[in-house]
């Protein structure tokens, strides 16, 4: 497949690692990524993060990331050129991120459906595959994202630095809270939209294991606490921007003891940096 | 700046661990409170060895029997009840507990809801989360009792308190009793969380409470509470299972 018009000009890293109360069971990392070329020459960027009480959330993140590069397929194959044009595929883009998910999800339940278990008929459900979405289609200065869950987005500007464009629910007690894929209240969570901006020379896509680590929190208007992009995530862009960095050294931060301190959730980070 | 270099803030949600430890009479009677001192003293140097929890984790201490009902403190720097009840695990130290008087296990159970109440409120005013559903343990040799020492029944109203937390996925209840515990009480306070051992090993008992953060934390933080429980108790089955077959190889090897 051809490349992207944004990998002509921009670096993508990535990297997923299991965190340490995963590890330290034998559990699977059951975040997910992906990236590469879709549609008329744009980039899809993506990551997941499936539910670690269902028993195929790994498997619900790795579909929730065929779901984004199919509908991306579907839904970029002659790419937008007006803003309006960029609207209305992104609303396109989200609803059949949603249908593919849907789809391959049941794709998957029918076999196991049809296979009995020991005591009786198997009874997988489709809630078992739970996993939130953060996924971009970029053709800079275009970013096209869709988000369900509680993934986060940042965008570096020059000027201008790091911003937090797309942040995780804040305010809650605990994950409880956190909507995925499978859920009922999926439409409502879900969110998207069109982000044009040709001062963006960064992005990066993260799952909720990085929100400690990453993600300062200040105080609002009203008293609100807010999270942050600090002045500081900007070192991360700069490190992979520059030259001679081996994109494999993101993996061997993700899995150093300080992030381990920082949460024990898998860690999941998308970084595209314009060179 | 080199990738080593850079920048990775520290945890801000916490791990609230909250001890509910018998220290009434009959554990000075049996020598139990000297043991529960060694194996928290033990357990506090095993808990060093976890980076994520050293960084998220605060712990209370609330004892009932000596001094009635009271939080004293892990950090060990305030002496009798303190103000404070939940310190950063990572200033762990915990102080010699001491055993006298009735079992007011009751009123310890509700207090300990109460102080977490309270600690959960501070954090959320500060806005910091919660890492994992808050962990209540209780450890006990005896069964509950009213002021004067005979036994109540009282502990079944809380009971019922307990199931409506879990139900609302705010906490995570483990009833652990050593032998002198009532397997009734046990079981009703915890129906699929309670463990009662023949013997005083508060060892065993303390590394019944590190399985059940392992099994809280490797669940996903919006499982039901009983999801949470059964890998608890699968996990310690394979713990168990693993301790006996290394202690089966280490005997061979000495044969």
């Amino acid at each position: 497949m051809a490349d992207s018009r944004m990998e002509r000009g921009w670096r993508v890293v990535s990297a997923s690692v299991a965190g340490p109360n995963h590890a330290s069971v034998g559990v699977e990392n059951q975040d997910s990524m992906r990236t590469g070329v879709v549609g008329d020459a744009l980039h899809l960027l993506a990551v997941a993060d499936g539910a670690g009480s269902q028993p195929r959330a790994a498997h619900g993140s790795r579909l929730s990331m065929e779901a984004a590069r199919d509908a991306a397929n579907r839904v970029f194959a002659a790419a937008p050129r007006t803003l309006g044009e960029w609207r209305r595929a992104t609303e396109l883009f989200a609803g059949e991120c949603l249908a593919q998910f849907d789809e391959h999800v049941e794709r998957a339940l029918t076999p196991l459906r049809a296979r009995p278990t020991a005591t009786g008929a198997n009874t997988a459900a489709r809630a078992e595959f739970a996993t939130t979405l953060l996924a971009v289609v970029a053709d800079p200065p275009y970013f096209a994202y869709v988000c369900v869950g509680d993934g986060f987005l940042v965008a570096e500007r020059a000027p201008g630095g790091s911003h937090l464009v797309l942040s995780p629910p804040s305010g809650r007690q605990t994950a409880s809270e956190t909507v995925f894929m499978t859920s009922p209240g999926r439409d409502a969570d879900l969110r998207c939209g069109v982000l044009v901006d040709p001062a963006v020379v960064g992005l990066a896509l993260c799952t909720d294991g990085l929100i400690d680590g990453m993600l300062d929190v200040a105080a609002g208007p009203d008293g609100v606490r807010l999270l942050t992009a600090p002045a500081d995530f900007d070192a991360y862009f700069a490190a992979f921007r520059a030259p001679g960095v081996d994109g494999t050294e993101l993996s061997r931060k993700l899995q150093s003891r300080e992030f381990a301190a920082s949460s024990g959730d898998d860690k999941t980070m998308v970084l595209a940096v314009r060179r | 700046m080199t990738v080593d270099a850079l920048p990775v803030r520290q945890a801000r949600n916490r791990t609230l661990i909250t001890l509910v430890l018998d220290t009434s009479s009959s554990m000075r009677q049996t020598g139990a409170i000297d043991e529960l001192n060694d194996a928290l003293r033990k357990w506090c140097e095993e808990l060093r060895g976890n980076d994520s929890l050293q960084m998220s984790g605060e712990i209370a201490m609330i004892t009932f029997g000596k001094d009635h009902v009271q939080a004293v403190d892990p950090s060990g720097r305030v002496s009798g009840s303190t103000p404070h009840p939940y310190v950063p695990l990572r200033d762990f130290d915990p102080p010699r507990l001491e055993a006298d008087g009735v079992t007011p296990m009751v009123e310890a159970i509700q207090y300990a809801l109460e102080v977490l109440s309270i600690r959960r409120n501070e954090l959320t005013s500060e806005g910091v989360g919660l890492a994992y559903r808050p962990m209540l343990h209780l450890i006990t040799d005896g069964v509950p009792t009213d002021p004067h020492g005979n036994r109540t029944d009282r502990w079944r109203d809380v009971a019922a308190m307990l199931r409506q937390h879990e139900a609302g996925k705010h906490l995570l209840f483990f009833a652990l009793g050593v032998r002198g515990a009532d397997q009734e009480v046990l079981t009703g306070l915890a129906p699929k969380a309670w463990y009662l051992l023949e013997d005083t090993d508060f060892s065993k008992v303390l590394r019944l409470v590190s399985t059940s953060i392992g099994s809280a934390q490797a669940e996903s933080r919006d499982a039901p509470a009983e999801v949470i429980y059964e890998k608890f108790q699968h996990d310690n089955r394979k713990n168990e299972e693993m301790r006996r077959w290394l202690e089966r190889e280490g005997a061979a090897d000495d044969g």
